[in-house]
């Protein structure tokens, strides 16, 4: 797919036909990616409702600026755009409201038996990160991003890509391993 | 193309396995979806994509299963109490900002676009076709709450009387009402909790937040002592409305008594 030049010297009947051309490629772009918009800024840390929002938004400015969105990068796009959003809007944004008592709640068998408490579990230890390096850990480890395309969604380095990749993992690995140790103790308890 | 020097993870234990395979499972809510999809001037997208692109690839064959019948439910009870403060989180409801106006979401929007110096491959903004920005402008940025259809009550669904019209003022009285008493109960006055809560049972018998009064209860008897009434309760509540947000938290008063 070439990239379409929409200038402002363009007949008005290209602008016609582009604009055909640019809602099914919105629509295309919805389809594809509304879930990956919706669930990257839940773990950003975005109750669902605010996670909603703030993705109707990122849709918002695709739509302004589609005809700027290099076929390819329309994810980056997106995903940057929002999270962009999330944190301009961070004090007002709605924060999600983590279980207090979770520690009580979660084992091996719950995990297994429940979606809804693993990503609570999931959530809570991403809680713990540094919102910076959340965002890359979910777009490279979670999502499967490459570390350039990171680099063009939050307009960082990509050996910043990297490092915050690693130190992410570490930390989010040094949490995990806390539950897992108490998983094992309530284990070997009974 | 991936950095050579950065691998997908390996190694992972069978948790963090878990976990990255929820997240990437997690899916948004129907109601939810079509909010989004409202970008799009439209009220719902009637196309559910066969695979999200934005799922890993790795991601082991995720099922792209859609809204989970529990996140439906979830939603219709969710989006209106979430929106509203509801649930006793009070702080939530201090700090959500009013809906948006379309201008102002606009205008948030434009400003936290990526700079085109972040980003090599998009351009500037320059002319969009006309009638995108035209559309861009005329959306009506709304809320999920304010557009979706009044929660859909259990009570309802068995067969009782519909529930008298949903107005915002109502569920601001209702509201209210449940945030004095979780005040009430988070200063440690049980006893003036479950008053309140009484009070919401006379007054919204038929109200949008019955279940979030019902774990309010539940946490009153717990703080005053009365465990095997709680634990009743919560019982109770857990057949009601096993899917509903604060199922959670009442599970685990229904376990502990």
């Amino acid at each position: 797919m070439q990239r379409r030049n929409v200038a402002a010297t363009e007949p008005p009947a290209s602008s016609a036909a582009a604009v055909v051309d640019d809602r099914a490629r919105l629509q295309g772009m919805f389809d594809a990616h509304h879930n990956l918009v919706w669930r990257t800024l839940r773990r950003f840390g975005l109750d669902a409702q605010a996670a909603a929002d703030v993705g109707q938004q990122a849709y918002l400015v695709a739509i302004e600026r589609i005809a700027d969105i290099w076929p390819g990068s329309e994810r980056a796009f997106l995903v940057g755009t929002a999270l962009r959003l999330a944190r301009s809007q961070r004090r007002s944004s709605a924060r999600v409201q983590l279980e207090a008592h979770l520690d009580e709640l979660v084992s091996r068998q719950s995990l297994a038996e429940s979606r809804a408490l693993t990503l609570e579990l999931l959530d809570r230890i991403l809680s713990q990160l540094d919102s910076n390096l959340v965002e890359v850990f979910v777009l490279f480890d979670v999502e499967g991003f490459s570390a350039p395309e990171i680099s063009r969604a939050l307009g960082i380095p990509t050996g910043t890509v990297a490092s915050r990749v690693r130190r992410a993992r570490e930390e989010f690995r040094a949490i995990a391993r806390r539950f897992e140790h108490m998983f094992a103790r309530e284990e070997g308890g009974r | 193309m991936r950095d050579p020097d950065l691998r997908p993870a390996d190694k992972l234990s069978e948790l963090e396995r878990g976990l990255i395979d929820a997240a990437r499972q997690d899916r948004i809510p129907s109601e939810l979806r079509a909010h989004m999809a409202r970008a799009l001037g439209q009220a719902s997208v009637t196309s559910q994509p066969a695979a999200d692109s934005g799922s890993a690839p790795a991601a082991g064959g995720a099922p792209a299963t859609g809204a989970a019948p529990l996140f439906v439910k979830t939603v219709l009870w969710g989006s209106l109490a979430v929106m509203l403060g509801a649930a006793g989180y009070a702080t939530f409801w201090q700090s959500r900002a009013l809906p948006m106006s379309q201008e102002r979401a606009h205008m948030a929007a434009r400003k936290a676009a990526p700079a085109p110096a972040d980003e090599p491959e998009v351009r500037r903004v320059q002319d969009t076709a006309p009638d995108i920005v035209q559309r861009a402008h005329s959306l009506a940025v709304t809320p999920h709450s304010a557009a979706a259809t009044p929660p859909a009550r259990a009570r309802a669904a068995k067969g009782s009387a519909q529930p008298a019209a949903l107005t915002i003022d109502t569920l601001q009285a209702e509201l209210a009402l449940l945030d004095r008493a979780r005040a009430a109960l988070k200063s440690g006055e049980p006893e003036r909790a479950l008053a309140l809560l009484d009070r919401h049972t006379e007054q919204f018998a038929q109200g949008a937040l019955v279940p979030e009064a019902e774990a309010l209860r539940i946490d009153s008897w717990l703080k005053s002592g009365e465990h095997a009434r709680a634990g009743r309760a919560a019982r109770r509540f857990l057949q009601s409305y096993p899917d509903h947000p604060l199922a959670v938290r009442v599970a685990r008063a229904a376990a502990s008594h």
